[in-house]
């Protein structure tokens, strides 16, 4: 060793041993990942279109629905209609008060739909005169 | 997950830069080469996986405070530190001075580990006063003086096991 009194030969000298260099960095364990072509983001995107559009046409077909059924009100207050239990409750929730709903729920007078050269069975036998 | 050959390549550059230096400081504090070169490996491998290092200004410095915090991890979790004995070298020697190499590794293990974390940095991590007052969370005034008390000792400690070989022959 050399005669080292000063600082900067001391340390001149200590850097002279280097440092070991470590062995080879290992290999990172490689995470199996699915390939990324374009044909697969393709696909991907072509499945999102297809079911986006078939929820928005089966949420469109849905409300399409809905209204179909939804006025009974205006249904119920076609004295041409049945009078069905679905009907009275429309009919109630509709009308302004108890009155105005059992008025809407009473029976009419309906013109025949029969045609003229055609007679109804009830018709027929009304006009029969049955002896009890 | 990886995000492409560049980042690695440029990790493993680090690596090739500074890991000599690295695994002396995690040596100097763990006392045991095989275990400073595992956590280095560990540290590595976990920015590959993780990619922190872009994040980092100072790569260098986070380079060496990601291996500090490793080593004192994993004394943390309960692995005691090992006595500085090691048989194993960890330094190149020049001219073939194998006893000097030795003599070195003798005289750092001999510091207290604050000094040692010192002139290390200083020495072969090439760090400023400055540089390792951040990087250990003291004074650049601490860490010089830690250094110069560490300096003599070395000195004092090369030098009379120098004067003892040279009396034995």
């Amino acid at each position: 060793m050399p005669t080292l009194d000063d600082d900067e030969h001391f340390e001149a000298y200590l850097k002279e041993f280097r440092p070991l260099v470590p062995d080879v960095l290992p290999q990172p364990i490689q995470r199996s990942s699915p390939p990324r072509s374009a044909g697969w983001v393709w696909a991907v995107g072509f499945a999102t279109v297809t079911v986006l559009a078939a929820i928005s046409l089966q949420i469109f077909s849905s409300r399409i629905g809905q209204q179909s059924t939804a006025p009974a009100s205006v249904k119920a207050v076609n004295p041409m209609q049945p009078l069905t239990i679905r009907n009275a409750n429309a009919i109630l929730a509709a009308a302004p008060s108890y009155n105005e709903a059992f008025e809407r729920m009473s029976f009419h007078n309906q013109n025949s739909t029969i045609p003229k050269d055609k007679q109804s069975a009830l018709a027929i036998l009304a006009k029969e005169k049955i002896k009890l | 997950m990886f995000e492409g050959k560049g980042k690695v390549s440029e990790i493993e550059l680090l690596y090739r830069k500074y890991g000599a230096a690295l695994l002396l400081f995690a040596a100097a504090i763990t006392g045991e080469r095989c275990r400073a070169q595992d956590i280095v490996h560990h540290v590595f491998l976990k920015l590959i996986e993780n990619g922190n290092l872009r994040r980092a200004e100072d790569k260098k410095a986070y380079l060496f405070a990601c291996v500090r915090n490793a080593v004192l991890n994993e004394h943390k979790l309960g692995s005691r530190l090992t006595s500085l004995d090691s048989e194993m070298p960890w330094f190149s020697p020049p001219d073939r001075d194998y006893a000097g190499e030795q003599n070195l590794k003798r005289a750092l293990t001999a510091l207290p580990d604050d000094q040692r974390e010192v002139v290390v940095l200083h020495l072969w991590g090439e760090f400023t006063f400055s540089q390792i007052g951040d990087l250990l969370g003291v004074s650049s005034n601490t860490a010089a003086s830690r250094y110069r008390y560490a300096l003599d000792k070395l000195r004092e400690a090369m030098v009379s096991k120098e004067n003892s070989r040279a009396h034995s022959r």
